[in-house]
């Protein structure tokens, strides 16, 4: 659940302008005798700085299965805590049934129906029947049936097998 | 009293309409209103509680019992008949239809005994108190997702793309501003038959070209009030906000 964001872009710092402004130095060999007038410089307009910063967001899908992400909320200087702030809201997430909120929880883990089962065949819980449209499993009528047969820690443990799933995840962006 | 940089904010819980007009709730909660103590806080969160109270069938806010509350049927109907409440019979495949039995005999309880169904329900919350540090705010310019429906351009409620975060309001609104009139212009020079004239749109006989009155709802969430007459459709991409402003609370970032 915990997922690497990538890192965020920040200003590339204005190490060349030193760099030249160090090699027009005037040394002894080639004193600068007859100094040029200054251009007039045009006044600088005040730009913010930009600063790599964390959001914190869910993936799901538009209507042509196009990737979209829900709109922030929070915005972090650090990526750990951002990431503590995602791992709150998976919690949630969990805590509040959606996970297997629909019937294809099977397609959200590596394994398919298949390795769902594997996991859990230890429970001694009964397995799900198939849906009514096709062979896949009826996981979300499964939950509902045996949720209070589970602990919280065994509702948590098969819950985060979904691999698959689309937990919030952390995600960089600007400050400016 | 709120420690020092404190304040006691009353959170409104991340519920969403379903398309089938059953109400989920999803993580995340919404800074309502802040207060110096938790008293006034708390009286605040209670009385937003129970005018949604007067509005929900808690029943219907999931399929299963395990969504309204941490007790599992047979505890739940302990729990009522314990308060002198005769809850529902089961059909004979086994399922109950509570919010059948809610919406029929909800109003005949008494105001106790609702309470106490309420009670029970314990998941079933819309509010809540979180004393948090006072954060500034910043302000997210995010793309709308415009999405053809084979009808009309629907918002995505609850997703956009994030552009970049400003500091001020007002970099954010000249940046969304700017990026608008551009969208636009773009919109009309690429579907310039799209709707008519505002001025001759009709909400209540004409279909919009832009509808984001989903997006709308979902933003204010279901405390809200109704939408007005046409709130949200657009019949050109004249007005249709294509990019927006999103306040976002700044972390660690004083």
């Amino acid at each position: 659940m915990s997922r690497k964001a990538t890192k965020p872009t920040a200003k590339p710092k204005a190490k060349t302008a030193k760099k030249s402004a160090a090699k027009s130095k005037p040394t002894k060999k080639s004193p600068v005798r007859n100094k040029p007038a200054k251009k007039p410089q045009a006044k600088r307009v005040a730009t913010a700085k930009r600063l790599g910063v964390f959001v914190v967001q869910q993936k799901t899908y538009g209507v042509y299965g196009d990737t979209r992400y829900t709109d922030p909320d929070r915005v972090f200087a650090d990526e750990k805590t951002a990431q503590q702030y995602a791992d709150a809201l998976n919690r949630d997430l969990i805590a509040l049934g959606s996970p297997f909120a629909s019937s294809d929880a099977g397609s959200r883990i590596t394994g398919g129906d298949k390795a769902l089962t594997a996991l859990v065949a230890p429970l001694k819980l009964p397995l799900p029947n198939a849906t009514q449209w096709g062979p896949a499993l009826d996981w979300a009528s499964w939950w509902a049936e045996n949720y209070f047969n589970m602990t919280a820690e065994q509702r948590n443990a098969l819950c985060l097998a979904l691999d698959k799933f689309d937990w919030y995840q952390v995600r960089s962006t600007t400050l400016e | 009293m709120a420690e020092s940089g404190t304040r006691f904010v009353v959170k409104r819980l991340n519920w969403i309409e379903h398309y089938n007009g059953s109400w989920l709730r999803q993580p995340g909660e919404v800074a309502v209103v802040s207060f110096a103590t938790f008293e006034e806080a708390d009286a605040e969160r209670a009385k937003r509680e129970s005018e949604m109270r007067k509005k929900v069938n808690p029943f219907a806010c999931g399929a299963a019992v395990h969504f309204w509350s941490h007790l599992d049927e047979p505890r739940l109907r302990d729990w009522l008949m314990d308060r002198g409440i005769d809850p529902p019979a089961a059909k004979n495949d086994g399922t109950t239809d509570w919010a059948g039995w809610w919406k029929k005999s909800g109003k005949k309880l008494s105001p106790e005994k609702r309470e106490s169904v309420w009670e029970a329900l314990d998941k079933m919350r819309f509010f809540m108190v979180r004393e948090e540090p006072v954060r500034p705010v910043g302000y997210a310019v995010v793309e709308v997702h415009w999405e053809y429906n084979d009808n009309y351009y629907d918002a995505n409620p609850s997703c956009g793309q994030l552009l970049k975060v400003y500091r001020l309001r007002e970099r954010a609104e000249a940046e969304c501003a700017r990026r608008n009139e551009e969208a636009r212009e773009q919109w009309s020079a690429d579907y310039p038959g799209t709707g008519e004239p505002e001025a001759a749109f009709n909400p209540d006989e004409d279909m919009p070209a832009f509808d984001m009155q989903d997006r709308i709802r979902h933003r204010r969430g279901l405390s809200a009030k109704e939408l007005q007459r046409g709130e949200g459709q657009f019949s050109s991409a004249e007005g249709v906000p294509f990019f927006e402003i999103i306040e976002v609370a700044l972390e660690g970032l004083e």
